[in-house]
């Protein structure tokens, strides 16, 4: 072998040996090396029977409930699933984000009726033999 | 031990560098950066909004964090993002190929790092960054690329003289295709390897099926979906048959003749989770490919597809001491992928006059003729019409190929391929016009 075949062989060994290391440990940060373990953990309909989604909406002045998406504050779904609705789920820090997020639609949309508060809420569907059926919803945040 | 060592150096010589077809890289090349250019043109273009994304919920990847690359912002991600599409653009028709497929390689995997920054990441896109890398690494513009066509035009006028393009094989054109189908392989089976290491077989009793297929449904609403759950037995099935073509795949390694069964299971699978939980992981089979031999196709759909009139070539007559007449053959050479052409130079007066009787030989001097077969018979075409002719058989010359039927055309055409024809030694330049019969011999009043 040439020395271009040794370099090469070199880089191929490193990089599969690479992928294969995030591959085994499962990791996700090492893109473009990642492990692969999405739809892996074994689920039940008898025994881990509970599907939970969340919520957000606006309260107005007037006491209406309005739907909020991710465009509404210049987001999209990725960053919004991912690092405002843990943030808003946490107890600790969720009254100062939902403030945060009501001065910031206020500022953004100034043609629609104002908000001043926030609704945070968890629906249920119990899994069953053949169907998702949706049980009462959970407040997880009212703000103000 | 020595000799055991020699031979596992050999053997892995041979597995990754056994000369491979450059059309066959070139083919993969063009297919990945086209897949690549549409991603960022049309699939990706809306990430350009993450630059409005407050900072604070930037959390880079370890690639972002180590080149300390801050929260994307305006301008530059804007001007990021069209440097990309035109590396990507340069990379796919193959100009400065290796260049610009590199820096293309470099912004892409910014551009995919930024998205996946934001608390998320995606696992599609491996095998098709690892394919525009080892592109970039590997002869990928040696065949089907700019960078191709102009080394024949500066080998075919140096040497002055028309010679034909010839595929070549190359030791380093294997390896690229070969580690993107280890990868593609590799990746498959550590999704298996997930599945039976996190759960192991329980993962397959059909109740973890159900219970994704229903949750997916509660956000895509497919009804198909929830029809699937209802039917325990066909989860357990299909679950046991996800297990064998994750890990199986890896026997596709050591016998190849396997690959294509694999392929099509994965394809299967890929459309049943589309139908059922609309994930369709586009990135994964659409690197597929990687496993065609699209030469060999090719040739046995010409084989036993195409008509066999149609096979018959069409002959192209041109003044082969000419530099601009090379120049114009070299280039059709080079767009003729179908090999629908044979080329041949009218010097050769007596072969070329025995061949096609009849023909008039001051006036194939003064314009490229086309020979067309029909029922045993050729028949002629010259100068604008033997160029139309060209195009309508060009795949690439299809695209103009309408517009020279347009009213008018053909006049202007005509004439202009006589004033074009009737000036060579002017338009090619003095210096470079060094051949002996550069002008034409005979002057013609037409």
């Amino acid at each position: 072998m040439n020395n271009w075949k040794l370099v090469i062989s070199f880089m191929i060994i490193i990089w599969l040996g690479l992928q294969l290391w995030a591959g085994v440990k499962f990791k996700d940060h090492t893109w473009p090396f990642i492990g692969f373990p999405m739809y892996a953990h074994k689920r039940g309909v008898t025994y881990d029977n509970v599907v939970q989604k969340i919520l957000l909406s606006g309260t107005t002045e007037q006491g209406q409930e309005v739907e909020v998406i991710p465009e509404d504050f210049g987001m999209y779904s990725t960053p919004w699933d991912n690092s405002v609705m843990p943030k808003l789920k946490d107890p600790a820090a969720n009254r100062d984000l939902a403030a945060q997020l009501v001065d910031d639609y206020n500022r953004r949309h100034p043609d629609r009726p104002p908000l001043n508060g926030m609704k945070l809420i968890k629906i249920h569907w119990k899994m069953t033999e053949t169907v998702p059926v949706e049980m009462p919803p959970d407040t997880i945040l009212y703000y103000p | 031990m020595r000799h055991i060592l020699n031979r596992m150096v050999q053997a892995w010589d041979r597995y990754w560098f056994t000369p491979e077809s450059l059309t066959r890289l070139a083919i993969y090349r063009i297919w990945v950066y086209s897949i690549i250019l549409l991603d960022v043109l049309i699939w990706t273009r809306g990430h350009l909004r993450y630059a409005d994304v407050d900072p604070q919920f930037y959390h880079p990847i370890y690639i972002l964090k180590f080149f300390h690359i801050p929260a994307p912002a305006h301008p530059w991600l804007d001007i990021v993002y069209g440097a990309l599409a035109v590396f990507v653009f340069l990379a796919l028709i193959g100009y400065k190929t290796n260049f610009f497929a590199l820096m293309a390689s470099g912004l892409y995997l910014y551009w995919v790092a930024q998205w996946f920054s934001f608390g998320w990441v995606h696992h599609l896109h491996p095998p098709l960054v690892f394919s525009m890398i080892v592109l970039a690494l590997a002869p990928g513009g040696a065949r089907l690329s700019v960078d191709h066509l102009l080394q024949r035009l500066r080998e075919n006028h140096a040497a002055q003289q028309f010679s034909p393009k010839a595929n070549a094989a190359s030791p380093y054109a294997a390896w690229p295709l070969k580690f993107v189908q280890t990868i593609l392989i590799l990746l498959y089976f550590l999704s298996g390897y997930a599945k039976l290491k996190i759960s192991g077989f329980e993962w397959a009793n059909g109740t973890t099926l159900q219970w994704y297929l229903m949750n997916d449904y509660l956000t895509f609403q497919a009804p198909e979906g929830l029809w699937l759950a209802n039917h325990k037995t066909l989860c357990i099935l299909l679950s046991y048959a996800t297990l064998i073509f994750e890990i199986g795949f890896v026997a596709a390694l050591f016998l190849p003749r396997l690959a294509p069964w694999f392929l099509l299971a994965g394809f299967s699978f890929h459309l049943g989770t589309y139908i059922t939980m609309r994930t369709f992981f586009e990135f994964l089979w659409l690197t597929y490919p990687v496993f065609f031999n699209f030469e060999k196709i090719g040739a046995w759909l010409r084989r036993h597809i195409t008509a066999p009139q149609r096979i018959t070539k069409f002959a192209v007559l041109f003044d082969g001491q000419c530099p601009l007449c090379i120049r114009s053959v070299t280039t059709v050479d080079f767009l003729d992928w179908r090999g629908k052409f044979v080329f041949r130079d009218v010097n050769d007066w007596e072969q070329i006059s025995r061949d096609y009787p009849g023909l008039d030989q001051q006036q194939s001097l003064e314009e490229m003729q086309l020979m067309i077969p029909r029922n045993g018979h050729y028949e002629a075409l010259a100068g604008f019409y033997a160029f139309r002719k060209i195009a309508q058989h060009l795949p690439l010359g299809m695209l103009i190929w309408p517009l020279l039927y347009f009213p008018g055309v053909p006049f202007v055409g005509t004439r202009i391929y006589r004033f074009v024809a009737s000036r060579r030694k002017r338009l090619t330049g003095g210096a470079r016009c060094s051949f002996h019969t550069c002008e034409i011999p005979v002057t013609s009043n037409q």
